[in-house]
């Protein structure tokens, strides 16, 4: 975007989307922890080499540190509450047992390897999701996303993009409150300091989403909003309803069918309604992001990765169970599949530097 | 054009209108300058041009207001869009997107304009304020003069007949404040835009206008086609309009330009400064600063923010009865100081001493007893529901005996209703009632931050003589300031901060009177005769004057 084609190049938005929920779908489908190790490798390569710098490329730090987290609490977990699984015995966790409700309930217990392997397998598998997610959103500002869907969803988005600068603002908001709580020796721990705290906030935070809300409108806003008002309510009753049916497809397993059927009516409909708005929207957009030839490489080689994964599961190569540290199966065709995935890296390039001005945000 | 008639607006369950205007016409293409006291309706009146009041606020308006044909009380502010651009006080808080040339796209989008213009229009829109190199910074990281200029960009876009600012310049430096004001000239010498901006500080708006329009008492608006005329009947207005009204045999004079000319065509200035030097001698400040007077000192000090050294080897000494006004451009690193020197953020290298503790080390009850700290919006200090809860919670956690916070604000001039809440006090009223809860525990030290922001002329000359008077007491003060006249009329001593370093420090005339950028506009009218204030000047010349 900035030198164009030779050094940098913003990648669009939407093919780290895809590439980010291929390795999610690799990631789920496994439970070997060396193909989940490298899936977290390609994945944290991915945010340092193709992540932007800004406030979201930061945030990055954050998601590692809450990954570490996840593996430690999930073995720890498995050790003390965990169900014993049987095994090579490693050492014996102090065993206590409870009487509730006349069912024994009983913690710790011998802790065998194999236990402690499928606990760091699923620990690392929840922490390459959340990797992943914070690798996509250092990768592709979330606005930017936001900004490439398809007209029809900008009012959704809009509220969206506003929803994800107010986030930040909030915690601006909290920051400043318990410094001016501090400078008049105030508390700013406990449950009355955070009492008193909660009303500034909300009126901070509330005031700036007022301010923020008459400066769309002045800059006319919604200003085509009476235009495709008749196919309006069709769209969010079907937006509603594919969330909720997604929903119940997962929790309630015995409507699938009702549920299934409402889904694909749904979508019927906002299919309809994005041709029928097609026609309608006049709202225009600047500088609309194309996806580059590099792009459609990329996600052609996320989706290969994926169809290879699938394929080489089926052959029954990636999954493991009862396994001791020493007897992994090394899976050569799961990480292989992997490393397809990782091709992607190397057909983008990476994005401009955005220019970090010399500070001028203290005064 | 614009035309009011019989207008007026009152917020609902309002006793009697924010603002009422019998008849105001603005003609197009004419720089109009809308003043008033703090709190008086600006803002307000502002909004009901383009439909904001009473769509977004509320309440009732009768009567009727033309705008190039258009009614604002039968048209959302959307349907404006084209028509009017409206940039608020704060221009941060209005941004929509994250970056700056998308949110100059942003009106356009909305607009549905087609793809080559929009670009087009965006390119024209970054040129017209000059700021083309800021295209794709995140709008995070920009300055304040920055983010105004980018705010202003973001309605020039689709080129607006009227643009419609709030107090575009109080958060400013002299010098980024002197850029916007060349700006909005231009639109209005180039494009034929009318402009209308609301400010308190005239005497950098006042020679560029063409018109005034005034709200005084209850709301009432009038408009006057003679600047000169509606600044000579008001209570406070700016030193060059002071000087004018004693000096000029009523003439006024609006710009340092017109005074200046006052004086010359009067007197031979450059043969004056001479008698300045015999009457004054050498301007001597008693040296003050021996060990037991000290109150705080700065040891070498580096700052740092998010990894970058933000101010670099700052050292001074605070002595007690010391006034010491901070002065530097946006992001020069003023608040940094007075954070570290209030211990909310540690410092990176050397040491901070306020009254022999390292600030940042203290624990909340000590602190506020050693260092009390005004932020810049000192409405983040109060927390109560009424004055009286303030007051009493402030005595409850610095110990004190009870009503001795409530004594210090009365003394401080707050004459109000101690039931009335923090947020419905005026502004001027608000600075002085955090002022009073931070001095209560006896701090040696007080730090304010931009307290003149946002206060009108009789507010600000007000607060100047409290610091002078909390100053006799005993305490020691720093001040940041964009404001060159309160900096001028507190006469102590001035900091200069430039490049992340101290550049000087000393005599406030001294400094003041030698910086182009920080000059007070007396010095200005009378260089190189280096006076301060409106009475220097006026008793130097009477003194002096055949």
């Amino acid at each position: 975007m900035y030198a164009k084609g030779i050094k940098f190049s913003d990648t669009h938005p939407v093919v780290w989307w895809i590439w980010g929920s291929c390795l999610s779908v690799e990631a789920l489908l496994t439970n070997n922890p060396l193909l989940l190790l490298l899936i977290a490798v390609v994945v944290i390569n991915g945010a340092s080499a193709r992540g932007e710098s800004g406030v979201f490329g930061r945030s990055f730090q954050l998601y590692v540190k809450m990954a570490l987290w996840v593996v430690v609490v999930r073995v720890v977990f498995q050790i003390v509450f965990g169900l014993r699984v049987p095994g090579d015995n490693l050492f014996e966790f102090p065993s206590v047992t409870f009487h509730i409700f006349a069912s024994p309930i009983s913690i710790g217990g011998f802790v065998t390897s194999q236990a402690i392997v499928s606990a760091i397998s699923l620990g690392i598998q929840l922490a390459d999701l959340v990797l992943i997610f914070g690798a996509i959103n250092a990768m592709s500002n979330p606005y930017r996303l936001l900004r490439s869907l398809p007209t029809t969803f900008f009012e959704v988005a809009m509220v969206l993009t506003v929803a994800l600068s107010f986030a930040p603002e909030i915690a601006i908001e909290l920051e400043s409150v318990k410094e001016a709580r501090k400078l008049r020796g105030l508390p700013v721990r406990g449950v009355r300091a955070a009492k008193e705290m909660a009303l500034p906030i909300l009126e901070g935070s509330l005031e700036r989403s007022l301010k923020l809300s008459s400066s769309m409108e002045v800059r006319g806003y919604g200003i085509h909003r009476e235009v495709g008002s008749r196919v309006r309510p069709f769209f969010y009753v079907a937006l509603v309803t594919l969330i909720f049916s997604s929903i119940a497809y997962v929790v309630f397993p015995g409507v699938r069918l009702v549920v299934s059927v409402a889904a694909v009516g749904a979508v019927a409909l906002l299919v309809a309604n994005l041709a029928s708005n097609k026609s309608t929207n006049r709202r225009s957009r600047y500088r609309p992001e194309k996806i580059s030839t590099r792009g459609f490489l990329a996600i052609s080689s996320a989706l290969l990765s994926v169809i290879v994964f699938v394929v080489v599961r089926r052959l029954g190569g990636v999954s493991i169970s009862m396994v001791t540290p020493s007897t992994i199966p090394l899976a050569p065709l799961g990480l292989a599949a992997i490393a397809i995935a990782a091709l992607a890296l190397f057909i983008t390039l990476p994005s401009a530097p955005s220019f970090e001005g010399p500070g001028g945000t203290d005064d | 054009m614009i035309r009011f008639s019989k207008f007026s607006f009152s917020y609902t369950k309002a006793k009697r209108p924010a603002i009422s205007v019998e008849d105001l016409s603005i003609q197009s293409g004419e720089f109009v300058l809308v003043i008033g006291d703090t709190g008086s309706g600006k803002s307000t009146f502002l909004k009901s041009m383009n439909g904001l009041v009473p769509h977004f606020s509320g309440g009732d308006a009768i009567g009727s207001i033309d705008v190039f044909g258009m009614n604002p009380l039968a048209s959302r502010p959307s349907d404006f869009a084209k028509l009017i651009g409206y940039v608020d006080q704060d221009p941060s808080s209005q941004f929509v997107t994250d970056r700056v040339e998308d949110e100059i796209a942003f009106v356009l989008e909305n607009l549905g304009y087609e793809q080559s213009v929009m670009r087009r229009r965006v390119e024209d829109s970054l040129d017209l304020l000059s700021i083309s190199e800021l295209r794709g910074r995140s709008l995070r990281t920009l300055s304040g003069g920055q983010a105004q200029r980018v705010a202003i960009a973001s309605v020039m876009a689709v080129a607006p007949k009227v643009l419609l600012l709030d107090e575009p310049t109080s958060a400013l430096d002299p010098g980024a404040a002197d850029e916007v004001m060349a700006i909005l000239q231009r639109l209005v010498d180039d494009l034929g835009t009318t402009v209308i901006i609301a400010e308190h500080r005239l005497e950098r708006v006042l020679p560029y206008v063409d018109k005034v329009v005034r709200i005084g008492d209850y709301g009432a608006v009038e408009g006057s086609s003679d600047p000169r005329g509606a600044v000579a009947g008001l209570d406070f207005s700016p030193p060059v309009v002071e000087f004018s009204k004693v000096y000029g045999n009523g003439a006024i004079a609006v710009s340092v330009k017109e005074a200046r000319k006052m004086v010359t065509d009067r007197v031979d200035v450059s043969t004056l400064v001479r008698k300045w030097d015999d009457d004054r001698g050498e301007h001597v400040r008693p040296e003050i600063s021996t060990s037991d007077r000290t109150v705080a000192t700065f040891d070498h000090v580096k700052i740092a923010r998010l990894g970058r050294l933000v101010l670099d080897e700052i050292s001074f000494e605070v002595s007690k009865s010391q006034i010491i006004v901070l002065m530097g451009r946006n992001g020069s690193g003023k608040s940094s100081l007075l954070r570290a020197a209030a211990g909310l953020d540690p410092v990176a290298f050397g040491k901070v001493r306020v009254g022999g503790h390292d600030p940042f080390a203290l624990e909340s009850s000590l602190r506020i007893a050693t260092v009390g700290f005004v932020p810049q919006d000192p409405g983040i200090l109060l927390f109560g529901e009424s004055v009286a809860e303030e007051c009493r919670r402030s005595d409850a956690t610095g110990k004190l005996e009870a009503g001795t916070t409530a004594s210090i604000f009365r003394r401080l001039g707050g004459d109000v209703s101690h039931e009335m809440h923090p947020r419905d006090l005026s502004e001027g009223e608000r600075l002085l009632l955090a002022i009073s809860v931070v001095i209560a525990p006896k701090p040696s030290l007080l730090l304010l931050d931009e307290p003149t922001r946002g206060l009108d002329y009789g507010a600000k000359s007000r607060l100047v003589a409290k610091v002078k008077e909390l100053s006799d007491e005993g305490i020691a003060i720093v001040m940041a300031t964009h404001d060159v006249e309160v900096a001028a009329s507190l006469v102590d001593t001035v900091i200069m901060i430039g490049g992340g370093s101290m550049v000087s420090y000393g005599p406030t005339r001294d400094l003041l009177t030698h910086s182009p950028l920080f000059a007070p506009s007396m010095f200005k009218v009378l260089a190189p005769v280096p006076v301060l204030s409106v009475a220097e000047a006026l008793d130097f010349l009477k003194a002096h004057n055949e």
